[in-house]
């Protein structure tokens, strides 16, 4: 007994006691915190959901951290970790571990699709999911539309602004009953992105294309599904303190054969589609310091096989910085349905606060497409 | 041509292609060098980049006046390794940390083009040196800041003579540090300390303090800001606020009234910023890639400590007492004896190291937290003192892990 406290002490003193000795000592990992949660009053006047009233909206907050650490030779190893709030629920949206260098990437776990390219003004990353994103075919879920199990490579030809990436997914499905889902996505994508940093000052800050190939699993059995997105982000003018820009993305969505309802979430995400959103954007910066944002977005989608099936959206938005990373934000969304979806209009008016953060810790790694890295040489 | 033509008869000779300095001249200057003056273009309306320019300030004599040593140095963004492992983006003088040693003749004429390679902005300061103030390297206070792939000339006279140094006075604790800083050397004729103290051998250290993690976002960070403001500046947009420029006081506390200037430092815009130096070197390396420096016996060596960074260290020699002769390129009216010398910031320091004690001996910081590498002991600023002409009884190695 006594033997063993002592095994025991010495273990939790050579521990504590790591320093200056030749030991594996606990290396602190880098800690990337980000986040965002909005607070908005909604007014609604919706005719898709006619009892639907005002409310006190804080959807689609979320908080992810990510660790990571150099590795003894080269490259850097982590995990993300992330927490996302949708309908008073909290789901553990993000869990996933990470390898990269400066040639390639790898993550495995629980982690964002890649089912849509380009992000858009809106205030929240789901206000047009109905046109941004390949919907997942199995689940009427809100976080499965997003998230799911995630295996996935890239590569960086050049070791420069291109990628091309190649993963295998596991999206979550309701529909059929089983919680056995197996790969059902298969996905295949070039994309091009120069530094975050370079987004003022170049005229292209994004642009890809994607192949989503989904196997849906209706209770009619199961079906592939082949999604196209081609997106780009780019600056209008070349006024970093003054910027106009624009994105875009389109989605041909090939669906399953025989879909011709559009009557429920699941024949929607399955019937042959087109979405197309573009967004208009103007930052004032002056004395290069981000000041407000005026942001006017379309969407639009029709599906092929079904007539006067078009949902189309306007929406403008403004964004007041109050403080770094905190604004006044106001937006009205416009939606209007054709008769194959109900026909009718939701006009929504959201006003309130938003709060970001993208905060580092520990940091000692820098980034694979920093400037530096990418200009001046590759620090390992 | 109006104003640019009075500023000296050089400046007129000289004047750089692309630059009208009549456009920002004001006509009233009275600036103490004689028949001119010459004002930041950093307020002209349109001020644009101008690469390629080469500014000629005045306040020197012309080329055909007196005879320069000419000398061209430039600055660009390398990857220095401190030590097998650590490499880190910096600042460099020709490529290389510290910077060249000049080595000139009091009274010499200097004349150092300085070419910024960069997107960021610099300048020289010449420290310790009785140069004209229009050379003397503060932004905005003598002089606008060199524009990325400019040149600006600096023409003076070497004096006094003793150990000085030059460095980067743009973004100065970042710059100087992390990269720009090299030692400036005023022999001088009869050298009455080399006549006291016979040295064979003279030693330059520079002292450096580096936060690798720190310099690498602060330098990415800078170059995003950059890339943005040689944008606005290449179509004369730029707003001089953006780089918190301001005519005057006054005119600072208005735009900070009006809303028109959110400064940086303030605490909704600045985490408070830190340094917290990892790595310590001897002119650009870290023990155990440090030069040692050589003795023999009977022979004096004269060492100058220069500190290039923003501590206090506490250099040690073990096994000998140092003279201490000179501070500031200025010769002590009393040398002091002493074994552990105390480099402030910005300081230079000279002593003579007479070898009459062979052996290896430890010459090192006595603050021995910066005599680490990355918290590692020993590393950082440590060296040796390498008698070479005796038989040792034990052979030094290396060791880096206690
Ligand atoms: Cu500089």
């Amino acid at each position: 007994m006594a033997a063993r406290l002592w095994i025991a002490l010495i273990v939790i003193f050579a521990t504590v006691n790591a320093h200056a000795l030749e030991v594996d000592r606990e290396v602190l990992p880098r800690l990337t915190l980000g986040g965002v949660v909005i607070g908005t009053l909604d007014a609604v006047n919706w005719d898709s959901d006619p009892s639907r009233q005002e409310s006190i909206n804080s959807e689609d907050s979320f908080i992810a951290m990510r660790l990571d650490k150099r590795l003894y030779e080269s490259g850097v190893a982590g995990a993300t970790v992330g927490f996302r709030e949708d309908a008073d629920e909290v789901h553990f949206s993000d869990h996933y571990v990470f390898y990269w260098n400066r040639t390639f990437e790898l993550a495995l776990g629980h982690a964002p699709l890649r089912n849509s390219l380009i992000e858009f003004p809106t205030l929240r990353d789901d206000d047009l999911a109905y046109a941004t994103l390949v919907a997942n075919a199995s689940s009427t879920e809100n976080q499965d539309q997003t998230h799911g199990d995630v295996a996935r490579f890239d590569w960086f030809p050049g070791e420069g602004s291109h990628a091309l990436g190649v993963w295998a997914s596991s999206r979550a499905d309701d529909a059929s009953g089983n919680d056995v889902s197996g790969i059902d996505t298969l996905g295949y994508g070039y994309f091009y992105e120069p530094p975050r940093q370079l987004r003022y000052v170049v005229r292209l800050r994004r642009a890809g294309v994607i192949l989503d190939r989904q196997e849906t699993r209706a209770a009619t059995g199961k079906a592939w599904m082949n999604a196209w997105i081609a997106g780009a982000s780019l600056n209008l003018n070349d006024d970093p303190s003054s910027n106009w820009s624009l994105d875009t993305q389109l989605i041909r969505n090939f669906g399953v054969d025989g879909t011709n309802n559009v009557g429920d979430f699941y024949q929607r995400a399955r019937a042959a589609s087109r979405a197309v959103v573009l967004a208009v954007r103007y930052t004032a910066r002056p004395a290069l310091l981000t000041r407000w944002q005026a942001a006017l977005t379309l969407a639009s989608k029709d599906f092929d096989d079904v007539g006067d099936s078009r949902q189309w959206s306007l929406v403008p938005g403004v964004r007041y910085e109050l403080g770094q990373g905190v604004s006044a934000v106001a937006q009205y969304a416009f939606t209007r349905y054709g008769d194959a979806l109900g026909g009718g209009i939701d006009r929504t008016l959201q006003i309130g606060l938003s709060f970001s953060l993208e905060a580092r810790f520990n940091d000692t790694i820098g980034e694979r497409n920093s400037i530096l890295n990418r200009e001046h040489g590759f620090i390992p | 041509m109006t104003g640019a033509a009075a500023m000296s008869s050089r400046a007129a000779e000289n004047a750089a292609p692309g630059i009208d300095h009549s456009a920002h001249m004001d006509h009233s200057a009275h600036m103490g060098h004689g028949s001119g003056g010459y004002d930041s273009m950093m307020f002209m309306t349109g001020h644009k980049m101008e690469p390629g320019a080469i500014i000629e300030p005045p306040g020197a004599p012309a080329d055909t006046e007196v005879d320069y040593k000419v000398f061209d140095i430039e600055v660009r963004i390398v990857q220095h390794e401190i030590i097998p492992g650590i490499k880190a983006h910096m600042f460099a003088f020709n490529g290389q940390v510290p910077g060249p040693e000049f080595h000139v003749n009091e009274g010499d004429w200097v004349k150092v083009n300085f070419t910024n390679k960069t997107e960021e902005m610099h300048t020289i300061h010449w420290h310790g040196l009785y140069v004209p103030y229009t050379m003397d390297g503060v932004p905005m206070m003598t002089q606008d800041p060199v524009h990325p792939e400019q040149t600006f000339v600096y023409r003076f006279q070497a004096k006094p003579a003793g150990t000085h140094w030059y460095h980067c006075h743009w973004g100065t604790p970042l710059h100087a540090s992390h990269g720009m800083h090299g030692a400036f050397i005023i022999h001088k004729k009869d050298d009455p300390l080399k006549q006291k103290y016979p040295y064979t051998r003279d030693y330059t250290l520079m002292l450096e303090a580096w936060d690798v993690d720190l310099a690498r976002e602060e330098i990415g960070g800078l170059l995003e800001g950059m890339k943005q403001v040689n944008t606005l500046m290449e179509k004369g947009r730029l707003d001089p606020v953006t780089h918190g420029f301001f005519r005057n006081y006054a005119e600072f506390v208005k735009a900070y009234a009006d809303g028109k200037y959110v400064p940086p430092y303030l605490q909704g815009r600045s985490g408070g910023l830190e340094f917290r130096y990892n790595f310590f070197g001897i002119n650009g390396k870290a023990h155990p890639a440090v030069q040692h420096m050589g003795i023999k016996q009977g022979e004096w060596i004269r060492v100058r400590l220069v500190n290039a960074s923003d501590l206090s260290h506490h250099m040690h020699l073990h096994g000998h007492d140092f003279w201490w002769v000179a501070q500031d390129g200025n010769e002590l009216a009393q040398p002091m004896r002493l074994n552990t010398i105390h480099v402030h910031p910005g300081g230079t320091y000279d002593l003579m190291i007479y070898g009459d004690n062979p052996g290896y001996w430890a010459f090192h910081n006595h603050r021995t937290t910066y005599a680490r590498n990355n918290g590692i002991y020993p590393g950082g600023m440590h060296t040796g003192l390498f008698y070479e002409d005796f038989t040792p009884t034990y052979k030094p190695t290396i060791t880096v892990d206690e």
